[in-house]
């Protein structure tokens, strides 16, 4: 239908319209749908037939943007499992945070991580102490140095 | 029953490839025609299935293109794998046994 004008001003805007989308789907498809939109624009013979493609057209972007970025979430969420499997890093940021919640020191003290993360691992994981050294004064655990590992995780 | 594995949309698409590789827009073009206009995928709905399509390896796209000659370079094209294949033929088995379950039932009228 139309003047190539309007078909121009179509495609325009619904290219603005595809950034609805998350960017990597953008990058890799947004060529591609332009495309079919346009040859969609060309095939239409009424005003109305337009306003048809445009509605079905904006009815498509309001459905699937949102699912391209839970699909994307739920990619990332399974590729960071995986990760997290492989390396046994479930056990050092178990660590971590039983670390932060117990000695309430900075939660990037790798030498404290490890140990706990260790002893959270090994079978004979009950002693959790009460306090670490130092931190009745309320300062922060300064060094792990002056925490003595004895065998089996005491400390 | 196995539940379906396979959306509306998605059964759709392998159909309209399953005859040889098509483009984008000769996709959403088949489904239209076969469907007699009452399936009309838009694009975002089209590219969406495309991309789940083909990172379950159920269909491909081709590195060249069938007819350089007369067509648009910036086109892609996709056709069926052997898993998508499989996948549309299982698909297919399960909606002959919904029907002729309907069939049976009086749902669906009877073959002659």
């Amino acid at each position: 239908m139309g003047s190539a004008r309007s078909q121009a001003g179509s495609i325009r805007v619904y290219r603005g319209l595809l950034f609805a989308y998350p960017a990597a789907f953008r990058d890799e498809y947004a060529r591609e749908l332009c495309l079919a939109f346009a040859d969609r624009c060309r095939g239409t013979r009424s005003p109305g037939a337009l306003a048809t493609v445009w509605a079905e057209a904006l009815l498509g972007i309001l459905s699937e943007a949102p699912k391209e970025y839970l699909y994307m979430i739920l990619h990332d969420l399974r590729y960071a499992l995986r990760v997290l499997r492989k390396g046994g890093m479930a056990s050092f940021l178990l660590g971590d945070l039983l670390k932060s919640q117990l000695f309430e020191i900075t939660p990037t003290d790798p030498a404290v991580s490890v140990w706990i993360g260790t002893s959270v691992s090994s079978s004979d994981a009950g002693f959790i102490p009460a306090r670490a050294p130092g931190h009745a004064s309320g300062s922060h655990c300064g060094s792990t140095s002056r925490m003595k590992l004895k065998p089996g995780g005491q400390l | 029953m196995r539940p379906f594995i396979l959306s509306r949309d998605t059964f759709h698409i392998l159909v309209a490839l399953a005859d040889g590789e098509r483009h984008g827009y000769s996709i959403m073009q088949e489904i239209g025609e076969r469907t007699a206009g009452a399936v009309r995928l838009s694009p975002s709905t089209l590219y969406s299935a495309i991309k789940r399509l083909l990172e379950q390896g159920y269909i491909e796209e081709l590195e060249e293109r069938p007819d350089p000659a007369h067509d648009d370079e910036r086109r892609r094209y996709y056709r069926l794998t052997k898993a998508g294949r499989r996948a549309a033929m299982e698909e297919a088995r399960q909606l002959e046994k919904l029907l002729s379950d309907a069939r049976s039932t009086g749902l669906a009228p009877k073959r002659v």
